[in-house]
């Protein structure tokens, strides 16, 4: 036996104070770690859903166009210098330093054919890339398998009457429908979607490229440098991103940190009173068992780490618990909030080490005063008690 | 001449009270020897409690010395005196003051934890005075399961665990029905035979005749010493 024995002991056989201690404690860390779990599983969310939001950077040729104006008539723009985008831009722009956070490159490449004596706006491009980026898109019929398929928007379908299945020649070459593009309210809806290789081919411009599509994840990183990486690359193309959606989305998230953060400062306030006045009772009701421990000889640090020991190993239990608690309020919050149907339970060993060193701290910042008046009680007023 | 065991000398100790000056303890001064059985008798508020504690190292007198075993133990830092206390005295309090959510043996154990101890030499003294108080059946038991005699018994035995040379008992059956009064007083004059230095505080006579040696206290005032049954009344 040891006098950290006596902590044990004390936490082990006074169950009524230990509980309330505990109780405290578990409140405070349950409360932050279900918060901050929250704030973490609804970035991830945010960043697993930047690919649904489609691409946050778009990339054009660079165009020197001149304004024309004479006596207050427009007389249009007129380009004097254009450049143009090829396949070889594609590597570039996989090859700058964040490149980890491209999610998808889609290259598009236009091109305006006839059908049946209508113009049509054919866009060639990568289906592989172009369906990642665009999740939105609900096909009817087939998405195409070969290079020879296309996918038809919806106004092309009813101004061409074509639909899926039906086929349409364009210099000689049969294409397929293999699926209609349902309404998305975009350009989209007025165009067929072909493969591009084919529309280059078809077009004698084999590496030619009209824009790029890039989505990348940018909720860690700026998406300002990830376009100052991209410009750097190709200094012939006028990079651009979109960002509205997603500072949007950033914006909620980053209130709900705040939020949480705010929230979370009053909980450990309120945990740091609540502790305190129950160790503070606790010690005042044990005065005369610190006056005995005086009596005996025992000196102040003694009594001091009996005291603490005893909040210690309290607290660390409750850090344990609070992060068990925690986790599953967070399930269910995260659950509600993104109106999920199912419960993620994510263990995080750091967070609950955190969680444990939280409830250390905060019971010991919370004790200490009351522990060292404790310690350094006189002997009289403890003995005045006996 | 040899020098006593114990010497208190022109003890003061004083409180201020909304502005007044009141004397627990005024000027007392008295030796005890070692192995004595000295009763400090006196009515409620006559200071022997504070005398009491101030020869256990407890309170700090205003003025005046108490030299134990040569060391005037005031004259010690707070650390030094704990260490005194340790050491040289063994308190027996009134309310027997056990730690109720320790067992008899861990109570009795607790003086010796700050020290260097195996389990083996803890167990080992903890069996003795067990043995001395006859408790040795009910060590494990939590101390409110024992009656009050018994949980006076345990406070004694944590009092002897350190074998301190001085045992300092205030008012040790106070709380205890006359025949279990009689048995802790038995085990203190055993205590005493076997070489301790008793000081008991009581306000019951019938204990006087069986000390050595007693002082009558009065408004902190020493008013008479008895040796062997002779009053000396003192002049002041």
């Amino acid at each position: 036996m040891n006098l950290y024995s006596i902590s044990f002991r004390s936490l082990r056989r006074r169950k009524g104070k230990t509980f309330f201690l505990i109780f405290s404690l578990i409140l405070a860390v349950s409360a932050i770690a279900s918060l901050i779990q929250v704030s973490n599983l609804l970035n991830d969310n945010l960043e697993n859903e930047l690919d649904v939001f489609g691409a946050n950077i778009l990339i054009t040729p660079k165009n020197n166009a001149l304004s024309l104006n004479y006596g207050g008539i427009n007389f249009g723009d007129v380009t004097y210098q254009k450049s143009s985008l090829e396949l070889s831009d594609l590597n570039l722009i996989d090859s700058i330093k964040n490149r980890k956070n491209l999610s998808t490159i889609a290259p598009k490449f236009f091109h305006v054919f006839e059908l049946n004596n209508k113009p049509v706006l054919f866009a060639g491009v990568d289906f592989e890339s172009e369906l990642k980026l665009k999740r939105w898109w609900e096909i009817s019929g087939n998405n195409p398998a070969n290079k020879m398929e296309t996918l038809i928007g919806t106004n092309a379908s009813k101004r061409l009457n074509l639909f899926p299945g039906d086929t349409l020649n364009i210099k000689d070459s049969k294409l397929i429908i293999a699926g209609l593009i349902e309404s998305t309210g975009s350009q989209d809806d007025d165009m067929i979607f072909a493969d591009i290789g084919l529309i280059q081919q078809l077009t004698g411009k084999k590496n030619e490229l009209s824009l790029i599509e890039v989505s990348a994840l940018c909720y860690d990183c700026p998406i300002e440098e990830i376009v100052r990486q991209t410009s750097e690359k190709l200094p012939n193309a006028t990079v651009s991103s979109v960002k509205k959606t997603i500072n949007s989305k950033k914006s909620t998230v980053g209130k709900f940190k705040n939020l949480a953060a705010g929230i979370s400062s009053l909980i450990v306030l309120i945990s740091v009173l609540m502790v305190f006045s129950n160790v503070n009772a606790s010690l005042l009701e044990r005065t005369k068992e610190i006056g005995v421990y005086k009596a005996v000889g025992y000196t102040d640090s003694n009594i001091l780490k009996i005291v603490i020991a005893e909040i210690a190993v309290a607290s660390l239990f409750a850090g344990l618990l609070g992060y068990l608690l925690g986790t599953l309020f967070s399930s269910v919050i995260y659950s509600f909030l993104t109106e999920s149907k199912e419960y993620i339970f994510v263990f995080s060993l750091p967070m609950l080490f955190l969680s444990m060193f939280l409830a250390v701290v905060v019971g010991i910042i919370a004790s200490l005063a009351p522990a060292i008046r404790s310690s350094k009680l006189d002997p009289t007023v403890a003995f005045r008690n006996l | 001449m040899e020098k006593s065991f114990i010497q208190i000398n022109n003890l003061i100790k004083y409180f201020e009270s909304t502005g007044e000056i009141v004397y627990a303890v005024a000027d007392v001064s008295f030796t005890v020897d070692k192995g004595d059985f000295v009763t400090v008798m006196g009515h409620s508020g006559s200071g022997k409690s504070t005398l009491l504690t101030m020869l256990g190292g407890l309170s700090r007198p205003s003025s005046g010395k108490i030299i134990v075993d040569e060391f005037d133990i005031y004259s010690l830092s707070n650390k030094q005196l704990s260490a005194f206390r340790r050491e040289y005295v063994g308190f027996v309090f009134q309310s027997f003051q056990l730690i109720s959510y320790l067992t008899v043996k861990e109570n009795i154990l607790v003086p010796l934890l700050t020290k260097e101890m195996t389990d083996n030499e803890q167990n080992e003294k903890a069996a003795e005075v067990l043995e001395w108080v006859k408790l040795s059946d009910k060590m494990n038991r939590l101390t409110h399961e024992l009656s009050g005699g018994e949980q006076q018994r345990v406070a004694i035995a944590r009092a002897l665990v350190n074998d301190p040379p001085i045992i300092l008992a205030d008012e040790p059956t106070g709380n205890l029905d006359a025949t279990t009064g009689n048995q802790i007083v038995d085990v203190l004059k055993d205590l005493n035979n076997a070489g301790k230095t008793i000081i008991i505080v009581t306000h019951n006579e019938d204990y006087r005749f069986i000390s050595d040696y007693s002082i009558d206290l009065l408004d902190g005032k020493l008013v008479s010493e008895r040796e062997n049954n002779l009053i000396v009344i003192n002049e002041n």
